[in-house]
């Protein structure tokens, strides 16, 4: 669920019933809730979410060179003698080996 | 909703769940034992993921009127259903790289699949696993690569691994059953057969092996370019039904049996962390 | 097999041992507390957990890296993961500068919970006076690791709290885990070679001893408020002999042959492999 604003209303029943028209009424959910907002509990400090030191390890990011890598694997394994598996036939080559 | 379907859902969902928590076990012993910093960290944040994974499914199996407590008080008491591959033991820093890259692999194309599943929630669900897991992706070929061209010693521990590792994931998908015949794509849980999802995991991970000098112990593995299929030897599925319906393996006893420990130790703390009742021992 | 010596950098300065102590500190811990991912006893609490686990390891990766960097010699300073790997990893035990309050097992969660609480109440207090190190480099690094270090102690705080409060029998159950721990708390105030000089150039302010009482003042008020008043150490307690040692490098069965060698066999079987 995301939070797509706000109405007033006295009580939830009521909320429910008018959210349809104030937030909904263009086709724009298939399923809402309301909640009181002194029922909503905030961050004191959204600075919390904040990191100062490198999670790249956690990241997309922190996960790169993969061409320079696979490379050294190929290198590695003709040094090992065992090139010749990628010259198999794959899906997507002529009866050449994988790209 | 019908009461087939509902059941049919909760029984699959559930069962990815128990998965997710069941995955983290055989990989959250090398956290510790991680030969570099940096991979015992991404280690750590993988295991990590599969948890809040198991976070995630299970609220979606509660959403069809299943109670978390239930499904862990099953899963801990050996009753609970997961994925085969999740019965096996690890030896060594090979089996990382195995369950990280050929297992999660396995579990990708399964879950891409499941983006097509038809019940909402699920869907939401799994498209916030499916980002998460091609950072598993990247993480698990990283791994793959340092060990495919590092020192002997490491290309053999590679080797060796993925050679014990071979039977159980192609068993991950189960046998071949044709789409009319499997319930689950006829109430449209599941969007692919099994033998496609194999053999789309086959395309994906087979080459990238032989790319680095990794050997599959099948002799008969081939792809076919005129039928476009692989050919392979089939696994022995009296094996898998052993692994599955008999005794639980070793691995598997110890790890529940150390969790079931934890468990009773652990009742009063869960109760306060998150306000559940577990029900009264079985 | 260890890392040849020449691979790592020179570490009996006084500026290497204060920052080996804070490193080692957060390794071990995070070491640990890792033990959780996958079987904590909630999910929530397990993926909490697990962060407060890495960031133990990622904080003693920045330091280790400022130790590289800092106080090496050419072999080192060509690749930097290794020297971090070499100084995480490659070290004898008795090169290790934690307490041995870090080394301990994680036993149950209440224990884990207590040591958290003890530790992260020390850890603040001892970046605080990190953070006005002369060192501008060791300033820095102290100030932005407490930024992080502040979702760790509200995190042990709440569950000092919520133990505490949740009843008689985990209130006893808590205080039980808490016996156990704070006397053991008392060696991470344990001064490393040469940390006199530290104090006086100001690299380490106030240092190891005199951060005790800082500490004792602030948990003191916490553990009489919580109902804990008894199992408040006292001002002169000394520390128990077995938990006593780590900032020399005398460690426990705890260190020498579990976390050790569990931590470092497959790195060191290994010397010079890429993983």
């Amino acid at each position: 669920m995301e939070h797509v604003g706000n109405l007033h209303a006295a009580d939830h029943e009521t909320a429910l019933l008018i959210a349809r028209e104030t937030h909904f009424r263009h086709h724009e959910g298939v399923d809402y809730a309301v909640v009181r907002s002194d029922q909503l509990h905030r961050l004191e400090d959204p600075s919390l979410l904040e990191r100062r030191t490198d999670i790249s390890y956690r990241l997309q990011t922190g996960y790169s060179g993969f061409r320079e890598k696979r490379e050294a694997a190929r290198a590695a394994a003709d040094a090992r003698g065992r090139g010749h598996l990628r010259q198999r036939p794959v899906p997507g080559s002529d009866s050449k080996g994988a790209s | 909703m019908p009461s087939t379907y509902r059941q049919l859902n909760i029984r699959f969902i559930e069962m990815h769940a128990n998965s997710e928590i069941m995955g983290a076990l055989p990989e959250r012993e090398w956290i510790a034992r991680a030969p570099s910093l940096r991979r015992k960290r991404s280690l750590a944040a993988k295991v990590q993921d599969e948890v809040g994974h198991a976070h995630l499914i299970y609220r979606v199996a509660e959403s069809l009127g299943r109670p978390r407590p239930a499904m862990y008080e099953d899963l801990i008491a050996g009753r609970g259903k997961f994925h085969n591959v999740f019965h096996y033991p690890t030896y060594s820093w090979g089996d990382v790289a195995c369950i990280g890259f050929l297992v999660d692999g396995a579990a990708i194309v399964t879950q891409r699949a499941l983006l097509e599943t038809s019940y909402a929630p699920y869907v939401r669900v799994m498209r916030r696993v499916v980002a998460e897991e091609s950072l598993h992706y990247r993480h698990g070929e990283d791994i793959m690569l340092a060990l495919a061209s590092g020192t002997d010693e490491q290309f053999e521990m590679l080797q060796e691994a993925v050679d014990r590792w071979w039977e159980p994931t192609m068993h991950f998908f189960g046998t071949d059953v044709a789409a009319e015949d499997d319930p689950m794509i006829h109430w449209g849980v599941k969007s692919r057969t099994n033998e496609q999802s194999r053999q789309e995991w086959i395309s994906q991970y087979v080459p990238k092996l032989w790319d680095m000098g990794i050997e599959l112990p099948d002799p008969k593995l081939a792809y076919d370019p005129d039928a476009k299929t692989w050919d392979y030897t089939e696994p022995d599925w009296d094996r898998l039904k052993a692994v599955i319906k008999g005794e639980p393996t070793e691995a598997t006893k110890t790890r529940l049996y150390w969790r079931q420990l934890m468990h009773r130790n652990h009742a009063w703390i869960h109760e306060i962390i998150t306000g559940d009742r577990f029900p009264a021992a079985a | 097999m260890t890392a040849t010596p020449a691979q790592l950098p020179e570490l009996s300065t006084p500026r290497a041992q204060v920052l080996l102590a804070v490193a080692d500190d957060a390794l071990i811990s995070g070491h640990r507390s890792s033990h959780w991912t996958g079987v904590a006893p909630s999910l929530e609490e397990d993926l909490a957990f697990s962060t407060i686990a890495q960031d133990g390891i990622n904080h003693a990766d920045v330091w280790y890296q400022l130790l590289a960097e800092s106080e090496t010699d050419v072999a080192v300073a060509t690749d930097l993961r290794a020297a971090v790997d070499a100084l995480g990893l490659g070290r004898a035990p008795a090169a290790y500068r934690h307490a041995i309050l870090c080394e301990r097992p994680p036993r149950d969660f209440a224990f884990t919970l207590a040591r958290h609480w003890a530790f992260e109440r020390f850890d603040v207090v001892r970046l605080d006076v990190l953070a006005d190190s002369i060192d501008p480099d060791i300033a820095a690094i102290a100030t932005k690791l407490l930024h992080e270090a502040r979702y760790h102690l509200e995190h042990a705080d709440h569950w000092f709290a919520r133990l505490s409060r949740a009843g008689d029998q985990p209130h006893e159950r808590f205080a039980g885990a808490l016996a156990t721990a704070l006397p053991e708390a008392l060696g991470l105030f344990e001064p490393v070679d040469g940390e006199e000089e530290a104090i006086e150039t100001g690299l380490f302010p106030v240092g190891h001893v005199a951060l005790r009482s800082r500490w004792l003042e602030i948990v003191g008020v916490l553990l009489e408020e919580a109902g804990y008043g008894e199992l408040v150490p006292g001002d002169e307690a000394a520390t128990p002999r077995e938990a006593s040692g780590g900032r020399r490098g005398e460690h426990s069965p705890d260190f020498l042959d579990d976390v050790w060698p569990e931590m470092t066999a497959l790195y060191r079987a290994h010397p010079d492999a890429r993983w």
